[in-house]
């Protein structure tokens, strides 16, 4: 899981899609590196889904380009499109017909045939673990297996870059394992770039090299998830407040000197306090708070990691 | 009961969330309704007894044929649901004219008189009961009409021609037979006989004209289909068309799947997604042609007539049917609102086009509308050979037509399709 090669393989510039007065996209500027693995964290409804089916080249955006390394990504750029594998966020396969249907169809519609395609849908098959049940109808499959055949058809045609949108969704441990271990292996083993989008941060955490934090179609942070854990020092406190005291505990708290900001937590009742010790500064804050007789309903400190960076920078949790 | 009532209030919420699809469930009776009514008003209007211009209208050749010609069409356009045409741009009719109209489906059925007709009963060796060559009045029927078109025509006109020639022949007869025979008898006993004889007379022995139906004049079938022939080239052309109604659950559930999704990301262009979307319906829809004509075939007799015009007219009908059937999927925007429109479409243009009861009972105004249904044209093609007895000749008109109801239909259906 490591970045060999700077160049840029995926190039999104000034991205902007809108669903009629919706700015689902809004104005997104990113490269994804050859050979890494790209996370795009965010909530539901943030915008993850719409940027990447423009990056698959699905629809066009209403304004910016992409292209995948010097090809332009757009509903008829077969060549661009050939490059690219895309693992949607539905069980996008037929139920009515057999795993190895499925994938054989899918093969041809990327233009495999004869011996290869046959090559390619046992390959496949044996990455995601599903050999011995092929020739199973996919409606027969359980929830974790459906996604493993949904990640094989995204890998028939051995794209240079694999786009996985949401792929552990509903899946059991043991299937979500695999998922982690075929991406690890596809990534390290065989240089596919990858980008994943996620809401969960242990998946990010474990298998990202870099990570965009993506909310209301904007990208707020980009670097590697370290970087970003990093950013954050000690750790942050979230106090709930009177939302008619907001700017007084604001001003009181930022004046402290073992706080570094004081910002809006997930709601107007709530403040994000950021620290490079969370666990110290959390003394400072409520003996300044009681000497200012200001209110706190509610203290949570939260630990340095993904969670907290998206909640220093969106101002609420992942899974909101 | 809580349970039940939340159910319900979430039934009613998601049938909210599809007015189109109400909206088809509340436009099917009233079209119906209405393309019915219009259709078949003239069935069911008072004045059609009148000889209004939704009568069966019977063009009528008299020509030479004298009085009781006249007699026998002035009687006929006195019956009830008759309007006898006579005339064309202010001429009388010739024979030849009345069998063309009656060839170009300008009318179903139409008659001849015979020349001679009123000199043959003036002629004495009848009227002293000599057998005589019987003169034919024509009934020119199209073999496309059926019975219970040309049924009533020809009753009215058999019991007219009966109670006209049979009494003008009586009255002439009974008056030479008392010139010559009866001349000597007192008055009282003369009186008594003639009443005896007229009364024994009526009806009695065969008349020296009869009626004669055929097919007008380069129309090669002589026999007449019956009406579950007459409703196979109908029916099949309906059934075909139910195809939309498959194609649209199957593209709306592949959709539902993400499949569709997928094939968007996928190195392809729209129109081969389309086109094989389209290709296992028309295999359908040709087997499904092929089992309905063998039914009609083995079960009722049809002669199928030049077996490659039906197979034209059959490759034509089949890809109007899925061309509509994609068309419709990409106007609808659920699958409740496609599957209800394409019932409404598909019985509508049915009946406009002449499925359910044939286009020239009704008024003028609903049969020009039924020339833009592919129905129609289908219909004709079919029954140019299955009842016309025409060839490849006859069917390429109506498959022309249909092929450009298919690119029609399959063009919109490219533009307007849908992934997700």
């Amino acid at each position: 899981m490591s970045s060999t090669d700077t160049r840029a393989l995926l190039r999104a510039d000034g991205v902007v899609h809108r669903y009629g007065d919706l700015t689902a996209v809004d104005e997104v500027t990113l490269d994804v590196r050859r050979g890494e693995v790209f996370g795009l964290l965010g909530p539901n409804g943030a915008g993850k889904s719409t940027l990447i089916s423009i990056c698959s080249g699905m629809f066009e955006p209403t304004a910016g380009q992409v292209a995948v390394g010097d090809r332009q990504v757009s509903p008829t750029s077969r060549a661009a499109k050939r490059r690219i594998g895309v693992v949607p966020q539905d069980i996008a396969l037929y139920e009515k017909l057999s795993g190895r249907q499925n994938l054989r169809f899918f093969g041809r519609v990327y233009g495999l045939g004869g011996r290869r395609l046959g090559e390619r849908v046992e390959a496949v098959l044996d990455v995601v673990g599903l050999s011995d049940r092929g020739n199973d109808q996919a409606e027969t499959y359980s929830g974790g297996m459906q996604r493993r055949l949904n990640l094989a058809a995204g890998l028939l045609h051995e794209p240079e870059l694999l786009i996985l949108d949401e792929p552990t969704v509903g899946v059991d441990p043991q299937s979500r394992n695999h998922i982690f271990d075929n991406v690890e292996r596809l990534n390290r083993d065989q240089g596919v770039t990858i980008v994943y989008t996620t809401h969960y941060m242990e998946e990010a955490e474990r298998l990202c090299d870099r990570v965009a934090i993506i909310d209301h179609g904007k990208i707020v942070a980009l670097d590697t998830p370290r970087a970003l854990i990093e950013s954050l020092g000690g750790g942050v406190i979230q106090i709930g407040i009177d939302p008619g005291q907001r700017e007084q505990v604001t001003g009181t708290l930022q004046s402290l000197q073992s706080v570094q900001a004081v910002g809006p937590g997930p709601d107007e009742r709530s403040l994000n306090i950021e620290a490079s010790s969370a666990r110290h500064a959390l003394v400072d804050v409520m003996q300044a708070m009681n000497a200012a007789a200001l209110e706190v309903e509610t203290v949570r400190i939260l630990e340095p990691n993904l969670e907290s960076v998206f909640l220093r920078y969106t101002g609420r949790s992942l899974r909101d | 009961m809580r349970v039940t009532l939340a159910f319900t209030i979430k039934e009613f919420l998601l049938l909210l969330r599809d007015p189109g699809g109400l909206f088809v469930l509340f436009l099917m009776p009233v079209m119906f309704m209405v393309v019915f009514s219009l259709a078949l008003g003239g069935l069911f209007e008072e004045g059609a007894a009148e000889g209004s211009a939704r009568a069966l209208e019977v063009p009528v050749a008299v020509g030479g044929a004298g009085e009781v010609a006249e007699q026998v069409v002035e009687q006929l356009d006195a019956t009830e649901g008759l309007a006898v045409i006579r005339e064309q741009d202010g001429q009388a009719l010739t024979a030849d004219e009345v069998a063309q109209l009656v060839a170009d489906g300008e009318y179903p059925v139409g008659v001849v008189f015979p020349a001679g007709l009123t000199a043959l009963l003036e002629d004495p060796r009848i009227l002293m009961g000599e057998q005589v060559e019987p003169l034919e009045v024509d009934v020119i029927v199209d073999p496309a009409t059926t019975a219970q078109v040309t049924g009533p025509l020809e009753g009215a006109l058999d019991a007219v021609l009966q109670q006209v020639v049979g009494q003008r022949l009586n009255q002439a007869g009974m008056a030479v037979w008392f010139e010559q025979v009866a001349a000597g008898l007192p008055a009282e006993v003369r009186e008594q006989a003639a009443a005896w004889m007229q009364q024994s007379g009526e009806g009695a022995g065969a008349l020296p004209v009869t009626t004669r139906r055929r097919v007008p004049p380069g129309v090669e079938r002589e026999q007449f289909p019956d009406q579950y022939q007459q409703n196979a080239a109908a029916y099949t052309v309906m059934g075909v068309f139910f195809i939309a109604t498959v194609m649209i659950e199957s593209i709306f559930r592949e959709r539902r799947s993400g499949a569709m999704r997928r094939l968007r990301a996928a190195p392809v262009g729209r129109a081969p997604i389309v086109i094989s979307k389209l290709a296992p319906f028309y295999v359908v829809n040709l087997i499904q042609i092929v089992i309905m004509f063998a039914i009609a075939r083995f079960a009722f007799g049809l002669e199928l007539g030049f077996i490659p015009a039906v197979v034209v007219v059959s490759a034509a009908l089949a890809l109007v049917a899925t061309g509509m059937g994609i068309a419709l999927a990409g106007v609808a925007r659920s699958e409740t609102q496609g599957t209800g429109l394409a019932v409404i479409v598909v019985l509508t243009t049915s009946a406009l086009g002449g499925v359910m009861v044939p286009r020239f009972i009704m008024p003028e105004a609903m049969q020009q509308i039924g020339n833009i249904t592919p129905q129609a044209w289908a219909i004709q093609g079919y029954q140019d050979v299955l009842v016309r007895g025409q060839g490849l000749g006859g069917v390429w008109l109506e498959a022309g037509v249909l092929l450009i109801f298919a690119a029609v239909f399959t063009a919109i259906g490219v533009w307007r399709f849908r992934f997700d």
